[in-house]
């Protein structure tokens, strides 16, 4: 997750070429498999296994390892086994540049130290951004927003990130260093009444959206047209059913109410969020917020 | 093959959905699928077709999901309506089982949980 969003860095900082980068990010995915793959390759899980519990990460809020471990495909120690192997893919990034000769070790070592200081993460949130760990990543994006201690808006988040993750693009990663800029850009909302009252939204450009919407729906083509619009609608409220089951379950209930979309300057935007989080794809930036 | 003529009436206000429940629904054998955007319109789709089953989205503009579903189970208490909702909270569940719903169902879907409810719920074998 972090090697795109740190190749973007170098990209914008001059360090690397587009071209370059995509070489690299090509190598990279294939130094970096999933955990299924990792399980797979290793012979502790079969192909039918790991298919198995990818269809049950589509129903369930769940992560590949926790439902593997519950269906006895895998055990703990195996499971660290394999997240170990995960980790650390920005270092595998960078050796692949050092290898290229696209960076020298200490050319690396100060891009890496101009990204944490323009990013302006603490040391705990670069650690969690540049590990893979997506809640303590994402705790330390919402930090000093207005929700930031809020535990409904850091459960939303958190999954958010790993419905991104889950249902569009598994490389998706937090950029705190995005910059959201005025207009241009198309906003989905839904809003949830009961216990709480609380609106969620999405913005993006079109073309991030129309990738969006190919990656989450076969029947959207690529542009961002009427199956395209749909396909983003239904994101949103596939996410945001997930998040009512989660709070359901920690006895607040929420109806969700129709999602739709909205111009940029809807009475209902107009407050600060409680949380906004950035998160980098292919075609670019996908602007999530929760007011409540 | 199926031998008998199937009919299933899909009601959601998203055309993505409708088209991918109805193309699941097309693989499977089932001929007469019949299209609602809201539970107004549900409710007067089954009134006239009297479908085999239904499948039933719960937030919808117009009419819910939940209202429609207790409308038409109060016209054809024999009436077979699946719940497909992503928000599939306890309180939804329990709301949807007490109007007489047959199956909850959460999105997305996946077709092998679609194909086994038809065969279940159609063709009456059991899993």
């Amino acid at each position: 997750m972090f090697s795109r969003h740190f190749g973007q860095f170098l990209l914008q900082e001059g360090i690397v070429t587009p071209q370059t980068l995509s070489r690299a990010l090509a190598r990279l995915s294939d130094a970096r498999p999933l955990v299924g793959i990792l399980a797979l390759a290793r012979g502790y899980m079969t192909p039918d296994q790991v298919r198995e519990v990818n269809r049950i990460q589509k129903r369930e809020d769940k992560r590949f390892g926790q439902i593997s471990i519950e269906k006895g495909y895998l055990t703990a120690e195996k499971l660290e086994e394999l997240l170990s192997a995960q980790k650390n893919e920005h270092v595998l990034l960078g050796q692949i540049l050092v290898e290229d000769r696209i960076l020298s070790h200490e050319g690396l070592l100060r891009a890496l130290e101009l990204y944490r200081e323009k990013s302006g993460l603490s040391p705990e949130g670069y650690e969690a951004m540049t590990g893979g760990d997506t809640d303590r990543a994402v705790a330390s994006v919402l930090a000093g927003q207005p929700g930031g201690k809020n535990s409904l808006v850091r459960n939303w988040a958190e999954l958010f990130v790993r419905n991104v993750i889950r249902f569009i693009d598994p490389a998706a990663a937090l950029d705190p260093l995005a910059e959201k800029g005025n207009g241009g850009l198309v906003t989905f909302l839904q809003p949830m009444k009961g216990d709480r009252e609380i609106t969620v939204f999405i913005s993006a450009e079109e073309p991030v959206l129309a990738d969006l919407a190919r990656r989450f729906s076969d029947l959207a083509s690529g542009a961002f047209d009427e199956m395209a619009r749909e396909a983003v609608g239904e994101f949103l409220n596939v996410s945001n059913g997930l998040f009512t089951v989660n709070c359901s379950d920690k006895g607040i209930e929420l109806d969700l109410l129709p999602q739709e979309e909205v111009p940029g300057n809807d009475p209902r935007l107009r407050r600060k969020p409680d949380g906004l989080l950035p998160l980098l794809l292919p075609e670019g930036i996908l602007w999530a917020g929760i007011l409540c | 093959m199926n031998e008998k003529t199937y009919s299933v009436l899909v009601c959601d206000d998203s055309a993505m959905i409708r088209k991918t429940l109805g193309g699941i629904l097309g693989e499977w054998g089932v001929k007469n699928i019949f299209e609602a955007r809201d539970g107004k319109e549900a409710v007067e789709l089954y009134r006239k077709h009297h479908p085999d089953l239904v499948f039933m989205d719960i937030v919808m503009p117009e009419k819910s999901g939940l209202d429609a579903l207790v409308e038409i189970r109060e016209e054809d208490p024999s009436a077979r309506v699946v719940m497909a909702s992503s928000t599939g909270t306890k309180k939804n569940l329990m709301t949807a089982i007490d109007a007489g719903a047959f199956d909850f169902i959460q999105k997305p879907f996946e077709k092998d949980v679609i194909h086994t409810l038809l065969r279940r719920i159609l063709k009456g074998e059991l899993e």
